[in-house]
Formats: structure tokens, sequence, C-alpha cells
């Protein structure tokens, strides 16, 4: 098996997986931070052969990815923007705007709202279906909003190494402060592919919190479209995964974009 | 119980989010790029950790070789780095030039970052209030 040229460890993601396609997350890593004192460091980092033209080849493959990624965050975010909670998809319809709609429908259902109620007024007589909904629902949220936290929280370290060797380790905080080591004996060609490294893992960065402004403003417009209650908190969930579906659906078009936005 | 732990959750990341903002804008006003050089049998030893620069027993494995600081008015402060003939070291200049201009870079997207989060939290409230 080929190990991952680029690697992300110290945050855990839905489904131990990196909604922008470039990374490969590292779950034991991230696991093993759980049970220990959390660390202060996203790590990113980045393991490229040793034959130099395939190093360029992967680094560019993944820098152009991230950049097609950006845009169709763009489109997403739009998408979102314009969506209706309305019954007017055709029946049995897989695209992403069809299973949004259903998990808001399903947050706005009498047997949600019963579990809500519930949780308010432990007398009221529920169904124990409704009322595991409703805690499903609430820790679906609770899990994500922790693992934007970490994002939030850290600071970024990326590290190169060409042919197992660690050519370069950088420290990049959320103002662009930069610490720098460099092997000594680093050759121009080492120096440039850290320099890509770090690059494609602050747009990663960037764009991750991208995503996750485009998941907060969009669960709650949502949730004031559909008229949610709570909903601007338990759309979360659904939200991050439509706009999931939304790069994976995009992955088909030529380009990776629509047409007019390439 | 489920409702107080997410409401807990809930505000646990926007204490996070304020914090964070207010150490962006504190600290946006200054950038700062050091580089250092190690040797090759060091570096591996360097590897999986978290670097505290602060720590005096790093002083034998890492070298300051370059400086450089950007206030926000653009005064600057540079350390050139130089060899044994107090010639400037070209090789290790290249290198800290390089992650100089992908920190101002870094600190311009990180601007327009911030800047798009804050407008969509503005914006969020407003819909909120309104």
């Amino acid at each position: 098996m080929v190990a991952p040229a680029f690697t992300f460890s110290g945050m855990s993601l839905p489904e131990d997986r990196d909604p922008l396609g470039v990374w490969e997350l590292d779950v034991p890593r991230a696991a093993a931070f759980a049970a220990r004192t959390p660390t202060e460091d996203l790590v990113w980092r980045a393991d490229l052969p040793a034959a130099r033209s395939a190093a360029r080849e992967v680094l560019q493959a993944g820098l152009a990815r991230i950049a097609v990624r950006e845009q169709q965050l763009n489109v997403a975010a739009q998408r979102l923007r314009y969506f209706d909670p309305v019954p007017a998809y055709r029946e049995g319809a897989r695209d992403p705007e069809a299973a949004l709609l259903a998990a808001t429908m399903a947050l706005r259902s009498p047997a949600v709202a019963l579990g809500a109620r519930a949780s308010e007024a432990p007398a009221l007589e529920t169904s124990p279906e409704a009322q595991a909904a409703y805690r499903d629902s609430i820790i679906q949220c609770e899990t994500l909003l922790a693992q934007f936290r970490q994002l939030i929280q850290k600071i970024a370290r990326m590290e190169t190494r060409v042919g197992n060797r660690l050519v370069a380790r950088s420290i990049v905080d959320w103002t662009g402060d930069v610490q720098t080591t460099w092997l000594a004996e680093l050759t121009p060609a080492d120096m440039q592919d850290h320099l890509d490294t770090v690059r494609l893992a602050l747009a990663s960065r960037c764009a991750l919190l991208r995503l996750l402004v485009i998941v907060t403003s969009g669960a709650l417009g949502l949730a004031i479209k559909a008229q949610v209650p709570g909903g601007q908190f338990l759309l979360l969930p659904a939200v991050y995964q439509y706009v999931c579906d939304v790069l994976k659906a995009l992955e088909a078009l030529p380009g990776g974009v629509p047409e007019g936005w390439q | 119980m489920a409702e107080s732990e997410l409401k807990s959750a809930i505000e646990k990341f926007a204490q996070d989010l304020a914090n964070r903002a207010e150490t962006f804008v504190g600290d946006i006003s200054t950038l700062e790029i050091r580089t250092f050089t190690t040797p090759s049998t060091q570096i591996v030893n360097l590897a999986d950790d978290g670097l505290d620069f602060n720590d005096p027993g790093l002083a034998g494995k890492l070298r300051l070789r370059a400086y450089t600081k950007i206030d926000f008015d653009c005064d600057t402060t540079i350390c050139l780095p130089v060899d044994s003939n107090d010639q400037i070291d070209r090789s290790v200049w290249d290198m800290h030039q390089s992650m100089v201009n992908q920190a101002l870079k870094t600190r311009e997207t990180m601007l327009q970052a911030m800047g798009q989060a804050l407008s969509s939290a503005l914006e969020a409230l407003q819909r909120i209030a309104g």
C-alpha cells in the first residue's frame, strides 16, 4: 500500500475525512491526542518521493486541487444561499439539495419537536424514539462544534520529508508569524518543496475556515427560512454534509466547477 | 442533559472564536519571521515534538540565522545572516526571504479570511435581531 503524500493530524473531522480531498487524516494520531493532553498544533505533513520530478508533480497536483476546491466552496456557498426548503423536488432525487431538505424536514417533524419539549418538560409524554431523535441531533451538533474548535484553537505546523528525510519544519500562527527550521545542508529544490508544502497547508487551513463560515452562516439562514427552532445549531451537521455532497458532485464536472465559474 | 452539553459546546465555541479574534487583532500589528538552521543529525530529534523557542536547551540544536520584523506601518527590522568572512550568506538569505514573502501573503490572506468570518458573523447577528 502506497503511503499518502499529504497527512494531517491534530484535529478530527466527520467520518475522519478531509472535505477538501487533499489530506489524509492521521486518525490513530488524532485518537491518541484525545487520550492524552491535546497538542497545541495542527500538523500538516508532506512525504515526498526522493525523485525530484515526482516530488514536484505531487506538490503541483495538491496545489491545483486546493485551488479548484476554493472555487467549489464558492459554488456551494451560493447554492446554499439560494436553497429553498420547500418539498418541490422530484421523488427519489439524490442531489445534495434533496438530502438537505430531508434533514431539515426531519428537524421540523412533530416527533423531534415533541422530543425538544420533553427535555424542558419531563412530565410531557413523548415516545422514546422522539426523544432519541432529538438527542442524536444534539450529539451530532456538539461533536461538530468540538471539531471546529480544534481548527480555531491550534496553530499550524508544517513538515516536509523528501525520501523519508525531514528537510524543514515551519510553525505559522494565525497572524502569519513564521518560525522555520531548515536542514543546514539543504538544496534549493528541497527549499522549494517545503515552501510549496507551507503554501498548500496554509491554503487548506484557509479553505477549512471558509468551510466553517459557510456551514455556520448557512445553518443560520436555513433555520430562519425553514423555521426550525434551534436550527442555527441543530442544522450544522446537515449543512456540513450538504457542502461535502456538493463538493463531491462538482468533482464530476470538467474542471471541477460549473461553466462560468472557471 | 444533552441540551446542557450542547449549550456548553456552543459557549466554548463562541468563546474560542472571540479569543481568536482578540488575539488576531492584538497580534496582527507585527509580523515576525525567524529562520533557524540545524544539522541533519539534530533535525530528526526535533521532528514530532512541539518546539519551545524560549527553551535554552534548544540553543545547542538550532541556530537563529535570520530575522525580520515588519510593523503594520511598515517599519522593518532585519537581521542578515553572515558567514565566517562577514559576508552575507546568500543561501540562508534566499531561504529567509522566501519565507518573508510567504508570510506577507499569509497575513493578507488571513486578513481577508478573518474579515469574511467577521462580516458573516455580523450578518448573522443582524438576521437574528431583524
